[in-house]
């Protein structure tokens, strides 16, 4: 669990929402009878119930739970008792001490609770409504109560449990910022307000999870965001009615568009300046409460293939790396299909020159090219789960062992053709130049059914494969934004960040396909050549 | 849902479906030279060279060249017969060369020819040559070159390209004279092997008249023969010539040339009373590569070289054309003018008797653009 | 009509080519040599100029029913009952149409490179295809026509690299079969530029002023003729007069022989991609056919006829077995299809006009 600080704001917002799903927020098998009258019991008899009362409803509201704890202290000025309540676990303790008890004991005759809180701490607040008292334990605020029994306090004193900002270690760069997200989503809203100091960056809170309450953060550029694709994503999100939402990938399934398709519909990245700059574009991210994640909508299929390198390299390199990348993709998906295709279908294609030594190889080979090519595929797909699962420095090893050894092992003992691994091994690079996660996965796993398809119908099979699955991609959307944008439909004037990548002088728009509301980026980098 | 079930039902087909058409590379047998030849009772003698990589432990190695031979009434059924000499699926679609024995190509070629213009696996862009002899003969050599390297469909392929870069032949393939073949007012003309103790070498041009042979062009002759066909702008080729007898020292009397460009101007002409007359006039920037006499220097010098060389030239070309007249072999295709602009005229005409009396003749004109490094 | 399903005139320009250029592309050059020998070509250019009159027909009627498709607007024309017949009749048309298309497509594919795989595979494996891609909007089918257009540009390049070899006085002398063959070879030619009839359908969604939409069937038509003829002309200066007679599928037959250093066997190539093309046509059609199904049974969405419209076809054409058979079918249906799709926009129109001009003049002595 982590912890966040909420604003004001959305306390007040959800305030009546939150009264029902504040029933279910006890982590004990409590019935909901008990809990119901519990809060509806606090809502009347606050007035005139005494500390005691309202302390044991509290603790009946947890459970009993071990970890709340209840902490009593006199106050030396007027020698009153005060209580103070909060869940062990999640509270930092010398916060406690320095933000509370200290000031406590210093506290002069003249000055009470009530003036404490306006003059000495920011996060001291008096709260009155005590249907909110659990939502404040959960979120680790140490709530103080007096004899005046209409009010009580709170301090926000989180634990710090968060990592230090690194680079993440699956979007690395060459050039450029190396901070990556972590899991606190206020820090990760920071990082992104550091990039884009404007105060038409907006932060609106949502709260999925009957149970996990989950946090979500959407942030957009309120002048250039569609307001229709907004709302469209707030109320799909409000839509989610479940009682654990544990993972960004749960909310990404729920929200996207098409689940039955291998193609992510959001953009998942872990870099602050790659949001920052698609926000710029008008999409809109999602964080996430306690995840390092951020899912970026609505995208389309080249936003996938780019990163933040493109833009600190010279153009014509971005733009020359991007096409490399795009035609990884062909590879990825292609390459042993079309392999399995032509040597065992139109062996006639292969060069006159090069058909004896094709042939040599392959001479002794005892399978058929489609079992040698999903062996070594699967074999690689092992290697690769592998290494993920193993700590990096025996990661390297199986690496080592699996690539090298397996390989040349394989064809030594005539099971597999060395051209097979040299296909196999390409692809397998290919699959990895993507910049995103789970488009790299999509990729390496469709390359299975074309491989089949070659392997029983040569290249007809391709070629109605490829039909199906660009096919396909014409007919997805990411939330209502056409997924092949700006191939299909087509738009000259987006391909300039698509394909390739223009000098910024040329990126005077956005791109067209997600509908910004200010069609026209003002982008006058080179004014002084013009003077 | 209804596309989820869609595609269910379109992967199981695919794993219903077999794999009827496969042809796998590694159960396949390469014909990489195939030869055609008659024999004596009327049937067909298909040679068929099939060569492999000796596989060894760095890889590919030497190459071990087999040949088969097989004995039908058709190509087809010559074909079929070897299939079952041969211990896995024999496959003609990567072949190299074709190559006609002399007997063969004499007879009407397209009887033979027709197998690979019937099959989609064919390999149509293979070079055919005609041997002199058998063409058996020439595929089940021995070659110093095929033994090691490369099998003997490459190495008569290379050869015959070779000879092809230096405009010996003409270049054609088993396509490209298709469709001369069937024309009625132009013929072709193929490289004509002649093997020998080591090596096979293309000595020149066999010319043919319809679907036969009708004779052959020697030597400098089918450079010559290549430079009239017109077909190519940029020519790298070399004809060293004679064109003096003053001199005591032999070799002084002789010039090498190398020719840079070679413009080609073809014109039929039908008199009034159906008179046919026709004429190609080449018009050839030459280098001299070698003039041992070194005495360049003026202009007046250059251009009696020149005029010496395109007297040479044009009585050679005339010989040509007198030849190809005798040989009633159309090869640079005058009737096929005669179709196009002189179509009336044509309807008329016998064309196979019209030919060898019509007034046939060239001119060549040369023109020294350079001369190497030295003067 | 909801209005995420509409196209734009652009994108109908590529619907009509993408419809257009289908099967016909690698045996046209034949069909047309065996009627008007080397001036096919000049054939094909008279049928491009034949077809622009059912262009007009078909805009016009389109122009007059707005954002309606011809299964709408044909009852409204010839009356509720004979247009029910005439509806039914124009779907069996397409159906036999998307027939056609699969026979023929299965000829080719079978003749060059599966031998052996039976017909219902490799016809269910196109009609199972087409089926998932008709099963969207207009505008998803636009999209996808467009995006593959760029194959046509490889495909020329193709078929302009027979050029190194070409012997252009084949095609000499010119006009020599006399007008009156011409003229009869642009009757087959007009079959294969069968296609423009899929924007009766394809108009009802297409938004913008009425003149771009004539522009663009129009030039979409024109663009196909020229490309055909491209064709037409290179096999014919490619082959001899005589061979060509025995070549039923030049262009394919062309490549065979081409090679180059990193590729050979370029017809291999061609097909793969030409196999795109027969995939197009058939997608405009069958989605045509399924919108016709859709409006007789009064479906809801033409979604749910489309598999049984495919697997229908699919079935049918795998009936006929030999050479003889696929030619006679595919050339009764060719003639039926020009009926239909060239001739019956015409005479649709004609009616519209007499009936509408007959309303105003009883309209006006009603007033």
């Amino acid at each position: 669990m982590t912890f966040f600080k909420k604003p004001k704001k959305l306390l007040e917002q959800k305030k009546t929402a939150n009264e029902a799903e504040n029933q279910g927020s006890s982590p004990s098998s409590q019935s909901n009878l008990e809990t119901s009258s519990y809060s509806e019991q606090a809502a009347k008899v606050n007035q005139n119930q005494s500390i005691d009362v309202l302390l044991k409803d509290i603790e009946k509201s947890f459970s009993s739970s071990e970890d709340l704890m209840t902490h009593w202290v006199e106050m030396p000025a007027d020698k009153s008792k005060v209580a103070l309540i909060f869940l062990d676990s999640i509270i930092d303790k010398q916060k406690l001490q320095d933000l509370i008890l200290n000031p406590l004991f210093e506290l002069d005759k003249d000055i009470d609770l009530h003036t404490f809180e306006t003059v000495i701490n920011i996060d001291f607040k008096k709260q009155s409504d005590f249907a909110k008292i659990q939502e404040l334990l959960l979120q680790s605020y140490t709530l103080i109560f007096t004899k005046d029994t209409t009010c009580y306090f709170s301090v926000f004193t989180p634990v710090k449990t968060e990592r230090d900002i690194k680079e993440p270690d699956n979007e690395a760069v060459i050039r450029g910022s190396h901070e990556g997200f972590i899991e606190s989503m206020s820090t990760n809203i920071a990082l992104i307000r550091k990039r884009l100091k404007s105060p038409k960056l907006v932060v609106k809170y949502l709260q999925v999870g009957k149970e996990t309450h989950t946090n979500v953060a959407m942030l957009y550029m309120s002048d250039i965001a569609n307001p229709d694709v907004l709302h469209e994503i707030e109320r799909r999100i409000n839509s989610i009615e479940a009682d654990s939402v544990m993972t960004p990938g749960n909310i990404e399934e729920s929200i996207e568009d098409k689940t039955f398709s291998l193609f992510p519909q959001t953009l998942s990245t872990e870099r602050p300046d790659r949001v920052a700059a698609n926000l710029m574009e008008g999409r809109v991210a999602l964080l996430y409460d306690s995840s390092p994640t951020v899912n970026l909508a609505p995208v389309n299929f080249f936003v996938f293939y780019q990163t933040p390198d493109d833009y600190n390299k010279r153009w014509m390199l971005g733009s020359f790396y991007r096409l490399i990348r795009l035609l990884s993709f062909y590879i990825a998906i292609g390459l042993p299909a079309f392999y399995i295709a032509i040597v065992s279908f139109h062996f006639e294609v292969i060069p006159s020159a090069l058909i004896l030594l094709m042939k040599s190889s392959l001479e002794n080979i005892p399978y058929p090219p489609l079992f040698e090519a999903l062996v070594m595929e699967l074999t690689i797909e092992l290697i690769r789960e592998a290494a993920i699962r193993l700590p990096t420095r025996i990661g390297s090893t199986i690496a080592i062992v699996g690539g090298l050894v397996i390989g040349d092992a394989v064809v030594k003992a005539g099971l597999i053709s060395n051209l097979m691994i040299i296909v196999v091994a390409t692809t397998a690079i290919a699959a990895y130049t993507v910049p995103s996660n789970e488009m790299s996965l999509a990729v390496r796993l469709l390359r299975f059914p074309f491989m089949v398809a070659a392997a029983t119908f040569g290249f007809l099979g391709i070629v109605f494969g490829l039909i199906l699955m660009f096919f396909h991609l014409c007919r997805l959307y990411s939330f209502g934004t056409p997924y092949l944008a700006p191939l299909a439909p087509f738009k000259i004037g987006d391909l300039k960040d698509t394909i390739i990548r223009l000098p910024f002088l040329k990126m005077n728009s956005r791109p067209s396909d997600i509908k910004p509301i200010k069609k026209d980026e003002d982008n006058h980098t080179r004014k002084w050549e013009k003077s | 849902m209804r596309s989820v079930r869609l595609i269910s039902l379109f992967s199981s087909l695919l794993l219903l479906t077999g794999c009827w058409d496969q042809a796998q590379l590694n159960e396949t047998k390469l014909i990489r030279a195939a030869g055609f030849d008659y024999l004596k009772n009327g049937k067909i003698r298909n040679t068929a060279s099939i060569p492999q990589y000796l596989n060894t432990e760095s890889g590919a190695g030497p190459v071990n060249n087999q040949v088969f031979h097989a004995i039908g009434n058709t190509a087809r059924q010559s074909r079929i017969k070897l299939d079952r000499k041969v211990s896995e699926q024999v496959e003609a679609s990567k072949n190299l060369i074709v190559v006609l024995g002399e007997d063969a190509a004499k007879k009407d070629i397209y009887h033979i020819l027709d197998v690979f213009y019937r099959d989609p696996k064919s390999a149509l862009n293979a070079r055919i040559a005609v041997a002199k002899g058998k063409a058996s003969d020439v595929i089940s050599a021995k070659f110093k070159e095929t033994e090691t390297t490369m099998g003997i469909g490459q190495y008569l392929n290379e050869s015959v390209r070779s000879a092809e870069k230096s405009s010996i032949v003409p270049s054609e393939n088993i396509q490209t004279i298709c469709p001369v073949m069937f024309d009625p007012g132009q013929d072709f003309a193929l490289p004509y092997l002649v093997p020998e103790k080591n090596d096979v070498s293309v000595k020149g041009v066999a010319v043919f008249h319809g679907y036969k042979m009708v004779g052959t062009i020697f030597g400098a002759q089918g450079v010559m023969f290549t430079l009239l066909t017109g077909k190519e702008r940029h020519l790298s080729m070399s004809l060293t010539k004679k064109i003096t007898n003053k001199h005591k020292d032999r070799i002084m009397n002789f010039v090498s040339i190398k020719v840079k460009q070679n413009k080609r101007t073809f014109k039929v002409d039908v008199t009034p009373d159906e008179r046919i007359s026709a004429h190609i006039k080449l018009d050839m920037k030459v280098v001299i590569t070698e003039y041992p006499r070194d005495n360049l220097t003026t202009q007046k010098k250059i251009h009696s070289i020149e005029q010496a060389l395109s007297k040479t030239l044009t009585k050679d070309a005339n010989a040509i054309l007198k030849e190809l007249q005798d040989m009633n072999s159309d090869a640079f295709g005058v009737g096929r003018k005669l179709i196009a602009f002189h179509n009336p005229t044509w309807k008329k005409l016998d064309w196979n008797k019209e030919y060898p009396n019509i007034n046939y003749t060239a001119s060549v004109n040369v023109k020294v653009i350079g001369h190497g490094i030295i003067e | 009509m909801n209005s995420s399903h509409t196209i734009t005139h652009r994108q109908l320009f590529f619907i009509i080519t993408q419809s257009q250029i289908g099967v016909g592309v690698l045996s046209l050059p034949y069909t047309l040599f065996v009627k008007a020998k080397t001036d096919g070509w000049i054939s094909l250019l008279l049928a491009g100029l034949f077809i622009q009159f059912s262009i007009l027909a078909i805009w016009k009627l389109c122009e007059m029913y707005p954002k309606q498709t011809i299964f709408d607007f044909m009852p409204k024309i010839v009356g509720t009952k004979l247009g029910a017949v005439l509806n039914f009749l124009f779907v069996a048309h397409l159906f036999s149409v998307c027939v056609v298309l699969l026979i023929l497509y299965n000829s080719v594919v079978s003749k060059w490179i599966f031998y052996q795989t039976p017909r219902l595979v490799v016809i269910s494996m196109l009609a199972l295809t087409c089926v998932y891609c008709i099963t969207c909007t207009a505008r998803e089918i636009a999209r996808f026509l467009m995006l593959v257009s760029p194959l046509l540009l490889v495909m020329f390049i193709f078929v302009g690299y027979a050029y190194t070899d070409v012997h252009l006085l084949y095609a000499f002398p010119v006009g020599a079969s006399g007008i009156k063959t011409i003229l009869s070879g642009s009757t087959d030619a007009l079959i294969s530029l069968l296609g423009f009839d899929t924007a009766l359908v394809f108009l009802a969604y297409t938004q913008g002023r009425s003149n771009s939409k004539l522009k663009a069937i129009s030039y979409a038509s024109l663009c196909v003729t020229l490309f055909y003829c491209f064709v037409t002309f290179t096999t014919y200066i490619f082959f001899n007069p005589v061979e060509i007679v025995i070549v039923p599928e030049p262009v394919l037959y062309m490549l065979k022989a081409f090679s180059f250093k990193i590729l050979e066997r370029t017809d291999l190539i061609f097909l793969s991609i030409w196999i795109v093309f027969v995939t197009t046509s058939l997608i405009s059609y069958l989605f045509f056919t399924a919108k016709g199904v859709q409006s007789i049974f009064k479906l809801k969405h033409h979604k749910s006829a489309a598999p049984y419209v495919g697997i229908i076809c699919a079935l049918i054409a795998s009936i006929p077995a030999s050479k003889l058979d696929v030619q006679l079918w595919s050339k009764l249906i060719g003639m039926s299809a020009l009926c239909c799709s060239g001739i019956f926009p015409i005479f649709l129109l004609l009616i519209a006009v007499i009936r509408k001009r007959k309303g105003k003049g009883k309209g006006a002595v009603s007033t």
